[in-house]
């Protein structure tokens, strides 16, 4: 992932130091967050997912063997949580108004006459997917995570990563070219 | 459109920064479940299952008080009604004293 943290921290952290988890905090902090933005689209929902994946870090910080490194263990209790959220948000219908309205009024999102349509329409139709093929965009086509790596972190095999990301690839691209026809966007 | 387009635009997803005031409530919450986990370790083991046993047989016991009192009162109930029973029958007023008619 990157993110090289000194060992020391690493102990400190593991013996329950709020110093050396708020070190932790302080440098993975972006790259977490991105990750659940991307997977979730929606600031308030992100900061509830963030605040939830870094209290079980800490609580499960004794789980933490070390043969990845802290980064990419956190990585990945983060996907796993933002997974399980999308997961329980499908069952109720998502108000793509709100999605767009969080898009357009998010503080740190782009003016979206500067944004790109396109983006913008693909993060909205990102959610009309199932979340185990939109976990499967979000890491590949955005996050450039291995297949290796994404069959770890998702726990299947890579042959069921690759035909998920097939899947969900040819379902996005079908969405796309609908949208796209429907509201004539360039 | 190929893929291959999509996923340009995908990968040109800005990136964001991490809000602010997060950090807060992640110390906040762990303090809290910190102090809530203390309180909860002052009993060791043992004593949390006496106490857990204790509770189960105050339950038990006071539900058995309940139901001897419940039954105890349809007895008493059961008996009036049998003792006025008796007596009407042992007594040598006929049914047209009392009021009735054949």
């Amino acid at each position: 992932m990157g993110i090289y943290i000194e060992p020391a921290i690493i102990d400190r952290f593991k013996e329950g130091d709020m110093n050396a988890f708020g070190e932790i905090y302080n440098k993975t902090k972006d790259m977490i967050y991105n990750v659940i933005y991307r997977f979730l689209s929606n600031e308030e929902d992100s900061k509830d997912v963030m605040h939830d994946v870094f209290v079980k870090v800490f609580e499960k910080r004794g789980s933490f063997r070390g043969e990845s490194g802290i980064a990419t263990w956190i990585y990945r209790v983060a996907v796993n949580q933002a997974l399980n959220y999308g997961k329980r948000k499908s069952w109720f219908p998502i108000n793509q108004d709100n999605i767009k309205a969080n898009f357009y009024g998010s503080e740190n999102s782009s003016d979206p006459e500067e944004e790109d349509k396109r983006l913008v329409l693909l993060k909205k139709l990102m959610h009309k997917l199932k979340p185990e093929f939109r976990a499967c965009i979000v890491l590949k086509d955005i996050e450039n995570v291995s297949y290796e790596e994404m069959s770890e972190i998702l726990k299947i095999n890579i042959g069921t990563v690759r035909s998920r990301l097939n899947r969900g690839r040819a379902e996005l691209a079908n969405l796309y070219k609908n949208e796209v026809s429907r509201h004539g966007i360039q | 459109m190929e893929y291959n387009e999509i996923e340009r635009i995908l990968k040109s997803m800005p990136n964001k920064k991490a809000p602010e005031g997060i950090w807060e409530r992640i110390e906040g919450t762990i303090a809290a479940k910190e102090e809530k986990n203390r309180i909860f370790n002052i009993f060791t083991p043992s004593p949390r299952l006496v106490l857990a046993v204790a509770s189960l047989l105050l339950i038990i016991t006071v539900s058995s008080i309940g139901i001897k009192v419940h039954r105890d009162n349809i007895h008493s109930d059961v008996n009036q009604y049998l003792h006025e029973m008796a007596y009407y029958i042992n007594s040598d007023t006929s049914w047209i004293d009392l009021g009735g008619e054949l």
